[in-house]
């Protein structure tokens, strides 16, 4: 998954290193039905919101908490160092 | 005795009713038994059991096995209890699978997994449509001995296509995935895979060549057996062997860590189906060697058969559980 550009590419980038080819399919499901948008309207003030629902929702999938706290801290950093693409998005 | 017969039917259908609106319970995921497959599946196995326990047992069968009327008919409840347990793990995996194929239908490993799905229910199918299709056909050559070459031509025909379709439908999915991955098979593995196929190949072809009872279990001349059940047998467990380890590799190339470990336990269970698949036809080779074993072996070895059989049918539901709940939350 190499491809980035908008925020919602950038998340699913991440999330392919836990998601693998489930990760598009996984963040489109928590953009649509937990914040009601299209994946390609995601701004940088929703990811707060969509990295709690990508919290609860990995909790319910896997028991190892060291790895969805790294995959959540990544979510966090991209929100914090990538604000031109947040922007851009 | 047929009130009795009439009974035990009667009371195979009352579980089975009482069975199919039962819900069945695990880790919280409630999975509801589907329609159609489980009156299928339901069909296949009242059809069984009418067929192996309503007609009156062979007196020569009483005689080869030292056994009275009702103790064969007994072995052969716990025999179609275990079919049907084993039948039933069968239609389960597939449903499961099939759900989880559904999710992700419309992209790239979607349609490998559809692929694997079709391979997997010709797989589940061949065992009730071979057991069933034989009980009938040989119920009607008892009573017809003429033909009796054409119904074990037929079951030996319907042994072999069913996985033989299954194995292609799985390889091909199995082969989409790791293309997807862009990995295929290393050279030392596919040389493992040649020597040990050449090495099964030859003892089964030699198992066949020189077995004593060759006329009676395949009722064709040598040549014919050699192109046309032989040959395509060992294609056979070599499509298997390599969708087995296609999959497998798949398993280990793909991103995701979630997602990989996800794969474990039905690259486990597929594996295992096919590894546990080829060691059943292999050994349905060898029966007229085992004759000679009373009723209780030969009812143990095809009882631990049929169960490790089983568990990768368990394995491969518990797997698609598993990934399906990564397409749902």
């Amino acid at each position: 998954m190499k491809t980035s550009g908008t925020l919602y590419e950038e998340v699913v980038n991440i999330t392919y290193e836990y998601l693998g080819p489930a990760a598009d399919r996984f963040i489109v499901r928590q953009i649509r039905s937990h914040l009601g948008k299209d994946p390609y309207q995601l701004r940088k003030q929703d990811l707060s919101s969509l990295i709690d629902w990508i919290r609860l929702a990995m909790m319910l999938l896997i028991e190892d908490k060291k790895l969805i706290n790294k995959y959540v801290s990544d979510l966090h950093d991209l929100a914090k160092t990538s604000p031109q693409k947040a922007a851009r998005a | 005795m047929t009130g009795c017969r009439c009974h035990i039917l009667c009371s195979c259908i009352k579980w089975a009713l009482i069975k199919r609106t039962v819900i069945l319970t695990n880790g919280g995921t409630e999975l509801k038994v589907r329609s159609k497959l489980f009156y299928s599946y339901l069909l296949f196995v009242i059809i069984y059991a009418g067929f192996v326990l309503l007609p009156a047992p062979s007196s020569a069968t009483l005689s080869q096995y030292h056994v009275s009327a009702f103790w064969l008919r007994a072995i052969y409840v716990t025999l179609i209890l275990i079919l049907a347990g084993i039948w039933f793990a069968g239609f389960y995996s597939y449903a499961k699978l099939r759900e989880y194929a559904r999710l992700i239908n419309d992209n790239k490993d979607g349609k490998q997994v559809s692929l694997i799905v079709r391979g997997i229910f010709l797989l589940v199918i061949w065992l009730p449509v071979s057991s069933v299709s034989s009980v009938i056909l040989n119920h009607i050559a008892m009573r017809h001995l003429g033909w009796l070459p054409a119904v074990t031509i037929f079951d030996n025909y319907v042994s072999l296509l069913f996985p033989l379709a299954g194995f292609i439908y799985i390889s091909l999915g199995a082969r989409g995935l790791s293309n997807l991955v862009r990995a295929h098979s290393a050279y030392v593995a596919r040389n493992v895979m040649a020597i040990f196929l050449i090495y099964v190949g030859l003892i089964y072809y030699h198992l066949v060549a020189t077995t004593p009872f060759r006329t009676t279990t395949y009722h064709m001349s040598i040549w014919i057996i050699l192109l046309t059940l032989v040959a395509p047998y060992i294609y056979m467990w070599f499509v298997g062997l390599q969708a087995s380890y296609e999959i497998y590799h798949y398993r280990r190339k793909v991103a995701g860590i979630v997602y990989k470990n996800s794969w474990n336990l039905l690259t486990l269970g597929l594996g295992w189906l096919i590894i546990m698949s080829i060691g059943l036809q292999y050994l349905t080779t060898l029966t007229p060697h085992l004759n000679h074993l009373s009723i209780y072996w030969m009812l143990a070895i095809i009882y631990s058969l049929l169960l490790l059989l089983a568990a990768g049918f368990v394995l491969i539901a518990l797997g698609a559980r598993k990934l399906k709940k990564i397409e749902e939350v």
